[in-house]
């Protein structure tokens, strides 16, 4: 993204504040509407400014964001591809609601299994698990952000 | 992380804000399952219906038309799980020539205690 200010340089201001812990819940899909794109911005500025992230809760829309088909255009980014690098970077905790996951079609190898499908797509680095996850996250970070 | 090590999790509340209307959008059927597992896991579980979200509490709906569950139904199912308080903003429903009678539960409450809701919420999620 060309001419964007950097996260440091966006947040620089804020950085007297005490290092806090969020979840985020990330409803929006990839390439539909911004929100997954500015999760994962305000995820590296978090983290760029010495913050933690408790959880990522991917949940509705957002389960696409954990599919390992989507596809970008060659100029383009592909905002699953840089989620996973983000998770595998700073070691994140990702969960996928597997009822959200399964009715749209983001199934791991075993869940390809258990439905009697063909090929499973969740991204290494996610974990499918239910929404206990995102009571979890909500109840332990200090601040929950939905981005959706 | 200062509020970690004063507020153990169990003290912590929940408000989940219901700002779509109940079909057209998964958003709103999704929103509410969240909020029936915030209350089955024993958190302190609130509601806001706010904006379009004030449709989702119109009783009766006859959504088998569309083929969609019925989201009052499901809503129906808020006290079992222990989610007893439930918000309704007043002026998203005046906004809509809506009032009390139109609606199938909830407390009907003013702006200014809507943005109370919102400033002291430990948690808010927004569907």
């Amino acid at each position: 993204m060309p001419g964007n200010p950097t996260p440091t340089k966006l947040f620089k201001k804020q950085q007297t504040t005490s290092p806090m812990n969020f979840s985020l819940l990330i409803l929006g899909p990839p390439y539909s509407t911004q929100a997954s794109a500015t999760a994962l911005r305000f995820a590296r500025a978090a983290l760029a400014n010495g913050h933690s992230i408790y959880r990522l809760f991917f949940y509705h829309d957002g389960v696409h964001n954990a599919s390992a088909l989507v596809t970008a255009a060659q100029d383009e980014n592909s905002l699953p591809q840089q989620w996973q690098a983000l998770i595998e970077q700073h070691h994140l905790d990702s969960v996928v609601c597997i009822a959200a996951a399964t009715r749209r079609g983001v199934l791991s190898e075993q869940e390809v299994k258990r439905h009697g499908k063909t090929g499973g797509n969740l991204i290494d680095g996610h974990e499918l698990s239910g929404l206990g996850q995102l009571v979890d996250a909500s109840l332990n970070a200090d601040r929950v952000i939905t981005f959706g | 992380m200062d509020k970690q090590a004063t507020d153990k999790p169990a003290n912590k509340d929940i408000l989940l804000v219901f700002r779509h209307a109940p079909y057209g959008n998964a958003l709103a059927r999704e929103g509410l399952e969240a909020a029936l597992a915030c209350g089955a896991m024993g958190a302190k579980t609130s509601v806001l219906y706010i904006n379009e979200g004030i449709w989702q509490l119109l009783a009766p709906q006859d959504s088998g038309a569309i083929d969609c569950k019925n989201q009052a139904a499901m809503a129906s199912a808020l006290p079992l799980y222990d989610v007893d308080d439930i918000w309704v903003d007043e002026a998203s429903l005046k906004q809509r020539n809506l009032s009390s009678a139109d609606i199938n539960h909830g407390k009907i409450i003013t702006t200014a205690r809507v943005q109370e809701l919102l400033a002291t919420s430990n948690s808010i999620l927004s569907f």
